[in-house]
């Protein structure tokens, strides 16, 4: 019994069918409805058993009810993914002028949101030998001149993971983070809004395209979390065909 | 030389006969009210280079372990959030105010990884502000100010005092090196 947040479009998505495609329950955790229920109906089609529930990542209350929720539901919770970014995340932007109020929906949601999640989720992951797994990306090892925020938090979620990696391997809980590079809204988004932003991404990738978020992200993803995985915890796993420029 | 940061840049300034610039105290809630004092403190603090060197330094956001279960969200808010916040202005702002061809330092404490359980608020911050400092020096590379970062170890209180960053801003200030990030007693 896995949730994964940010499920409802893009790699989020992806990790969540590719963890249905191996029977597992799946709680789509978003915040846009329509789109969650369709993912969870597709995590079922590939084989699993997809659920929606409505959550918004940066709410203390809110996080706290949907762990209760899925560990009443199941009498269990394996796995955790945090993937939700702010709706700002492809949005370039000057650092020098960045609003205080669009840092803050960074933060709130890949740091709180990460922050939450693992305080409420450690009980039950605690119980099942669990493993709890942060998205970051490339941008979080090398920064990026127009995406500054973006990258800060990334990089800042790949600290969490390296200490809650020492805290909680006494205890038999796993925590790692991937940095995927692959096609999703957001990157399309990217594209759209940065002309530039193609020619830079692909231009020197080795492997010559985006990844697919169901093929080429979640199964790296659902590795972490499996049994498969029992002996891997504090790294940050590149899912991004090779094009990172710091090793 | 400037020093920017919060209250420990005083110490630091006066160790290093510069002059210093106070990022506000804060305490940011849920909704970072107090985020548009800090805003409007970068706004009007950074316009024009006039230093050489610029040194960031920002409190040490944790000063004693805890695991993450047990940290209350006014804790996180206060340990995390807030410095990060600070972090984020107090690099824009340094880069802002120094010259052409200058250098910004940052130093910030980082938990030694291996003994980093329980203090993964400062992790937080210190990976944070790596990436942070990449990405100005992208940005500051243009007027050709290089932007570095020493990490130092937080296995106790004195984790900052004035002769370590004299000796590691001498030793920078005087490399045609590029930006760069040292993690300072790793083992």
């Amino acid at each position: 019994v896995v949730v994964v947040s940010g499920a409802s479009g893009g790699v989020g998505r992806g990790i969540a069918v590719a963890c249905g495609e191996v029977g597992w329950t799946v709680y789509v955790a978003a915040r846009r409805e329509g789109e969650g229920h369709d993912v969870a109906g597709e995590v079922t089609q590939a084989g699993g058993r997809g659920e929606f529930i409505s959550c918004d990542v940066a709410d203390a209350a809110g996080v706290e009810r949907m762990v209760q929720r899925v560990v009443d539901n199941e009498g269990r919770l394996d796995g955790v993914v945090h993937n939700s970014t702010s709706g700002l995340s492809p949005v370039p932007v000057d650092p020098m002028t960045l609003s205080m109020q669009d840092l803050r929906d960074h933060v709130a949601v890949s740091l709180r949101g990460a922050y939450l999640l693992a305080r409420e989720a450690f009980s039950p992951l605690k119980e099942s030998n669990g493993s709890l797994v942060l998205l970051t990306s490339e941008a979080g090892f090398e920064g990026k001149m127009r995406l500054a925020p973006y990258a800060a938090v990334k990089g800042a979620v790949r600290g969490l993971a390296r200490s809650w990696a020492r805290e909680w391997g006494p205890h038999g809980v796993r925590v790692n983070c991937v940095a995927p590079l692959a096609l999703s809204p957001a990157v399309e988004e990217g594209f759209a809004k940065d002309p530039t932003m193609a020619e830079r991404v692909l231009g020197r990738h080795p492997m010559g395209y985006l990844g697919d978020p169901v093929r080429d992200v979640g199964p790296v993803v659902r590795f972490l979390l499996s049994e498969s995985a029992r002996y891997v915890t504090g790294v940050t796993i590149m899912a991004d065909g090779g094009n990172r420029p710091i090793s | 030389v400037l020093v920017v940061g919060t209250a420990i840049a005083t110490d630091i300034a006066a160790s290093l006969e510069a002059t210093s610039l106070l990022v506000p105290e804060a305490s940011f809630d849920e909704s970072w009210t107090q985020g548009a004092e800090l805003e409007a403190w970068r706004d009007r603090s950074g316009s024009g280079g006039q230093y050489g060197v610029v040194v960031v330094v920002v409190d040490s956001s944790q000063v004693e372990p805890q695991i993450i279960e047990d940290v209350e969200l006014d804790r996180w808010l206060e340990s995390c959030e807030t410095p990060f916040a600070q972090w984020f202005a107090a690099l824009g702002v340094a880069c802002l105010l120094c010259v052409d061809g200058g250098r910004v330092i940052a130093f910030v404490a980082r938990p030694r990884p291996m003994d980093s359980g329980g203090w993964s608020l400062a992790a937080c911050i210190a990976d944070g502000v790596e990436t942070m400092v990449r990405s100005y020096g992208f940005i500051a590379n243009e007027r050709n100010v290089r932007v570095d970062v020493v990490t130092l170890p937080l296995d106790d209180d004195a984790w900052i005092e004035g002769d370590l960053v004299r000796n590691r801003v001498v030793m920078l200030a005087a490399s045609s090196i590029g930006s760069m990030v040292i993690h300072e007693g790793e083992r």
